[in-house]
């Protein structure tokens, strides 16, 4: 029965290249990333190390069709193809990664110095990941463990000019002679950074600190491998005085401050002070890869504990502790059985079965938002792929299940009873609280194909749907978060969203002109749109509370399509001087009325000019400048959103890399700059773009040692 | 669902999931009550808006103040979430120096003339005491709002000149957190 109730299984069956022996049982011929039918984009270490000091977000926002979200202060949200983080699967190490992903301000908890590769995955993907890849994954793969007796790692140091930010990464991989099947890994990082500043202000109380601390040991046990690792994110950081709680009528009267009320007292420090926002992340995983005939089975197990506390500005000061406290405990279970390569005609087929399963608590203190819950969920899935010739054709099925226990506290039950979205005896009364249950299934499947016609030319087309899963907020938050002028009215009876995509791709390399580029449409069904909620007589509905008069919104399920473009071109990849430039469009339309939904990126056109001047004793030397222009959003309902879209804006940037041999040792040094010009701007999926524009100029240098 | 499985789990969980608390630190006012006493009549006026819920259900009383006196204003909040119910009134008297409550709306336009009767550390008005004379009959709104100051980064926020700020600006001029703003409708009655 367990294995029947499994969810969604974390990573493809290729993650156990930790130690060559097992990349052969399970590997055949090209890498899981060039079979993929769906748009894929993959960052290695060395895209990485230029963004090396940037969180997660950041550091994917290079791939086209990918927008690094700022919260309200030094932290940001990946959006991919118009999906934030409710729509938008994370993987870490194979294993889905779990927070308290709704929050437009909650950065992805994962740190991208313990990246080796990270692969940004377009298009609905269910029935690969599972539930909420609706438009993609970002899988974030940890570098192979070392293999051979010695020890190697890399040391990497990044400074910052705006917010004075500094950061030290380490890492060491060893295999000791006198245990040549045991290999290790140590890693660690601190970074510090004083608030940001924009051309005409500082953004007060926007410092941050983050640090990672991990640890790896796998063993070679004949054909198997065991892994066990544990890895901790740990991130403090301001929130910008710009964004405190207001009334909506001060917010309203606040949009066209030319800057913020009393930023002239703001300085660059590097002090936290209240509102502050504190998140510890934690992972465990056992891992064990076993080979079966030919095959190969792959067993997961997982522990997470996310824990968020976010603390206001109160009476009392520090000594009041944070306002909200978020505990959220995740255990998981996957597994995968692979056949191996199994002749069938001209060509061969391989795929396999896989399962996962989790269970899941909740721990929530603090004004209403998200009530505790406990769910248990699973899902079963089935792929295979056939290779004839030059084409590759993968079909996929998969059922998952999702159980929700949610325990309100009576009043909020009570309140959801008095505004008809509970009725009485929907839920269960108990001693401390009222248990409201919800369970959802949905099934997903996937069609893709592959085809390159020559050694120039390479075509995709991936037909998929996938599944969401109401959040326990989009069920039952009833109120206001501090940081929105808003009050949110969830629905308990939402059900499940389902989207179904097509996403043609083509790939050509002419050798003087390479490229990727991709369209896609997704329908999506039952969307859950996060919208004003509308009076009897169709005008914009309030709720009156102690800090005014509040807009309404809630949580409706609407069908919404998604559908867009984008891709990148480079010419004279190989040259001494050469170009790039890429695209990203989204549309995304409520289908019953036409509107533009919100919080879609604008359209964005990215050029560079490139020289790769070849200099005695430097590999790899790159000097780059760089142009980016992002529209005005226009295609979207400016009724649902508090403030009009800002303007479109043009960001100037420049870099220059090198790689230099020292010894067996390698140096990467690089100097980056961004938004040189200090234009001013903001930016339509910044939170802060209500009330403050986005930093200014920044230099950022590195230095990284691989020994 | 396999039922001894799931109750397996669930007995194997931590109980803290399904006994949920709202208390969290938390700064919750629920209810404001204004308290008017008449300075030669002796009469006193209470209104009070209240949404004891904290769910956006407000009650609301209107006030009726008589001209030709001068009434003696005094500002209380409240969380009557919180049992027994919290005088948040005395947290802020004794942060006087990071708060202060603002009149605005129609009814400080011609229709009653309010005047701060108390000062913090530094001099400056804080409004949980206030002498109010109205000008003339008539009716408007009274819109009454908390303002905490707190200190960013150490430096004040809080001005000598904040509440000449809002009469000519607007509450959105001056820094700080609202929390609570709260209307009361006016009416002022010919002797």
């Amino acid at each position: 029965m367990l294995w029947w109730m499994a969810v969604a299984w974390a990573e493809e069956p290729s993650t156990d290249e930790d130690l060559d022996d097992v990349e052969e049982i399970v590997v055949e011929g090209r890498s899981a990333a060039e079979e993929d039918t769906h748009a894929r984009t993959t960052l290695d270490e060395g895209a990485l190390a230029k963004e090396a000091g940037s969180d997660l977000a950041e550091a994917v926002a290079a791939v086209p069709g990918v927008v690094a979200a700022r919260g309200n202060g030094d932290n940001t949200k990946p959006i991919l193809r118009g999906q934030t983080e409710r729509r938008l699967l994370v993987l870490f190490d194979g294993v889905r990664h779990e927070s308290q992903k709704w929050g437009q301000d909650h950065a992805t908890e994962i740190d991208p110095f313990a990246a080796g590769k990270i692969d940004v995955v377009k298009g609905a993907a269910g029935v690969r990941y599972g539930p909420d890849a609706i438009g993609g994954v970002v899988l974030v793969e940890p570098p192979p463990l070392r293999d051979e007796v010695g020890l190697g790692g890399k040391v990497q140091l990044v400074g910052v000019s705006n917010g004075w930010r500094g950061v030290a990464a380490g890492r060491v991989d060893g295999v000791l002679a006198k245990a040549p099947g045991l290999t290790f890994r140590l890693e660690g990082n601190y970074g510090r950074g004083a608030a940001l500043h924009t051309p005409d202000y500082v953004l007060g109380n926007t410092a941050s600190i983050t640090w990672n601390l991990g640890g790896t040991v796998a063993a070679r046990i004949g054909m198997s491998t065991i892994t066990a690792s544990w890895r901790h994110y740990d991130f403090l950081g301001g929130v910008c005085y710009c964004v405190g709680a207001e009334s909506p009528d001060d917010f309203l009267d606040r949009l066209d401050d030319p800057v913020p009320v009393g930023s002239e007292s703001w300085t660059t420090s590097y002090t936290i002070d209240r509102p502050y926002q504190q998140v510890a992340h934690d992972l465990a995983l056992l891992r064990g890869a076993f080979p079966v005939g030919s095959g190969s089975l792959q067993l997961t197990y997982a522990f997470q504990l996310d824990h968020r506390q976010e603390a206001e500005p109160v009476r009392g000061g520090d000594a009041a502790g944070a306002q909200y406290d978020f505990v959220l405990r995740t255990h998981s279970l996957d597994g995968w059985l692979g056949h191996g390569a199994h002749v069938l005609g001209e060509g061969t087929h391989e795929g396999g079965i896989g399962f996962d399963a989790s269970f899941q608590e909740n721990v929530y203190a603090g004004l209403p938002l998200i009530p505790n819950y406990r769910a248990l969920s699973g899902g079963l899935f089935a792929i295979e792929r056939w290779h004839v010739h030059e084409v590759v054709i993968e079909a996929g099925a998969r059922v998952d299940h999702l159980a929700r226990q949610a325990f309100l506290t009576q009043d909020a039950f009570s309140r959801h009873v008095d505004r008809g979205t509970l009725a009485p005896d929907d839920c269960a009364p108990g001693d401390t609280s009222v248990r409201c249950n919800s369970a959802w299934t949905g099934g997903s499947l996937s069609l893709g194909a592959l085809w390159r016609p020559s050694e120039q030319i390479e075509t995709r087309l991936d037909l998929s749907s996938a599944n969401r899963f109401p959040n326990a907020d989009e069920q039952y938050m009833n109120g206001s978060a501090p940081t929105s002028p808003v009050y949110a009215l969830g629905d308990p009876s939402l059900g499940v969203e389902t989207t179904w995509g097509a996403s043609p791709t083509l790939g050509w390399d002419l050798r003087w002109l390479r490229g990727e580029g991709s369209v896609y449409g997704n329908l999506i069904q039952n969307y859950i749109y996060f919208a004003p909620a509308l009076g009897p007589d169709g005008s914009p509905a309030f709720d009156v509370t102690i800090r005014g008069a509040y807009p309404r919104y809630d949580f409706r399920p609407i069908d919404a399509m998604f559908y867009g473009g984008d891709g990148q071109v480079e010419l004279l990849p190989d040259e001494v001087i050469g170009a790039t430039t890429s695209v990203a469009i989204v549309r995304a339309v409520d289908l019953a009325t036409g509107a533009g939904l919100v919080m879609i990126p604008p359209d964005r056109v990215r050029g560079a000019l490139l020289g790769r001047p070849r200099i005695r004793g430097f590999d790899e030397a790159v000097v780059q400048a760089n142009v980016t222009w992002v529209a005005r959003q226009t295609h979207v309902d400016e009724d649902v959103d508090l403030a009009p879209p800002p303007d479109g804006y043009v960001l100037v940037g420049a870099s220059a890399s090198a790689e230099v041999p020292v010894g067996h040792d390698l140096l990467r040094v690089g100097v980056e700059g961004n938004n040189l010009l200090d234009a001013r701007y903001r930016e339509y999926t910044s939170l802060l773009r209500y009330s403050a524009d986005e930093p200014g100029r920044e230099v950022r240098l590195r230095l990284g040692m691989d020994f | 669902m396999n039922r001894a499985l799931l109750a397996a789990l669930l007995l194997a969980a931590c109980s803290d999931v399904s006994n949920p608390t709202e208390d969290n630190e938390q700064e919750v006012i629920t209810t404001v009550t204004l308290t008017f006493v008449g300075q030669t009549s002796g009469n006193t006026v209470e209104a009070t808006w209240a949404d004891p819920e904290n769910d956006g259900s407000p009650v609301i009383d209107p006030i009726e103040l008589g001209v030709g006196e001068t009434w003696d204003l005094s500002v209380s909040f409240l969380d009557e979430l919180s049992d027994p119910t919290d005088d948040v009134t005395t947290e802020v008297a004794e942060e006087s120096d990071q708060h202060q409550v603002f009149f605005t709306g129609t009814a400080v336009d011609g229709l009653l003339d309010i005047a701060y009767a108390d000062t913090d550390d530094n001099g400056f008005p804080v409004g949980l005491s206030a002498e109010v004379t109205p000008q003339a009959s008539g009716t408007g709104v009274l819109t009454v709002t908390l303002r905490h100051l707190p200190l960013q980064g150490g430096v004040p926020q809080k001005t000598a000149d904040l509440a000449d700020t809002v009469a000519t600006e607007g509450l959105s001029a001056i820094p700080g957190e609202t929390d609570a703003s709260v209307d009361f409708d006016v009416t002022a009655i010919a002797p």
